[in-house]
């Protein structure tokens, strides 16, 4: 049997970048505290990502820790040209859509 | 105090050097830009060089606690446009700017990715510190 739990946190920003980075990966650490060992980050509202909302992406994932994954989904063509220039694609299980 | 060089028929911005700041900017620019005919490839790669350049100045050049920022930018003829962003910071380590090696992502960074994506993005980059001002000055390409 496989169960989905979906937690709907609060609606991701349309900028993830330097100004809410900080913010992002406070939240993000308080939901990941009851997270299930599969974490799918739907990006499919944020229209703008720089290194800084990058990092606390790969922040996030890293605080999630070894025995639980973190999966992006839903990228938008910003945040695709920023992912994949930086070959963090290689590192991150991408689904076109969220689920 | 000479006027620093910028280009000619250039579009100025004063912008703060702060994460909101550098929103606010970016909000101007894009603008502008989308009214100068930067197609939306362009207009992304553009944004994001420009988001790199303001974040690094607030955070490097002025350390966090913010600082002025002049940048003037102008699209030429030829589909690329030309920008200049003055500072009045702390001068690049070594007097150069950073090699822009895109760190391993396997190594999962949290940072380091701004310098190699300017240089990935920009058509050209050049930097010089005009007596106690940093000079970057940076082609952008149209897609």
């Amino acid at each position: 049997m496989n169960i989905t739990v979906r937690q709907e946190g609060a609606a991701l920003v349309a900028r993830l970048d330097a100004a809410v980075a900080i913010q992002f990966k406070d939240r993000m650490r308080e939901i990941a505290a009851g997270a299930p060992d599969r974490v799918i980050l739907d990006l499919s509202r944020v229209e703008f990502l720089d290194s800084s909302g990058l990092g606390a992406v790969i922040a996030v994932m890293k605080m999630l820790g070894p025995e639980r994954r973190l999966e992006l989904a839903a990228l938008g063509p910003a945040v695709e040209r920023v992912v994949r220039l930086t070959r963090m694609d290689t590192v991150f299980t991408i689904h076109a859509e969220a689920p | 105090m000479p006027k620093p060089p910028e280009p000619p028929g250039a579009r100025r911005h004063r912008i703060e050097a702060c994460p909101e700041g550098v929103r606010t900017a970016l909000g101007a620019i894009m603008a502008e830009l989308g009214a100068g005919g930067l197609g939306d490839g362009a207009r992304r790669d553009a944004e994001i060089v420009l988001a790199e350049v303001l974040t690094n100045i607030a955070r490097h050049a002025y350390g966090g606690t913010g600082g002025p920022v002049r940048l003037a930018l102008r699209v030429r003829g030829d589909g690329q446009a030309q920008c200049s962003v003055i500072d009045w910071g702390r001068a690049m380590p070594g007097g150069v700017l950073p090699a822009g090696t895109m760190p391993d992502p396997h190594g999962r960074p949290e940072g380091g990715f701004g310098w190699p994506l300017i240089r990935l993005l920009a058509a050209g980059v050049a930097y010089d510190r005009l007596g106690r001002r940093n000079r970057l000055r940076l082609r952008l390409r149209v897609a």
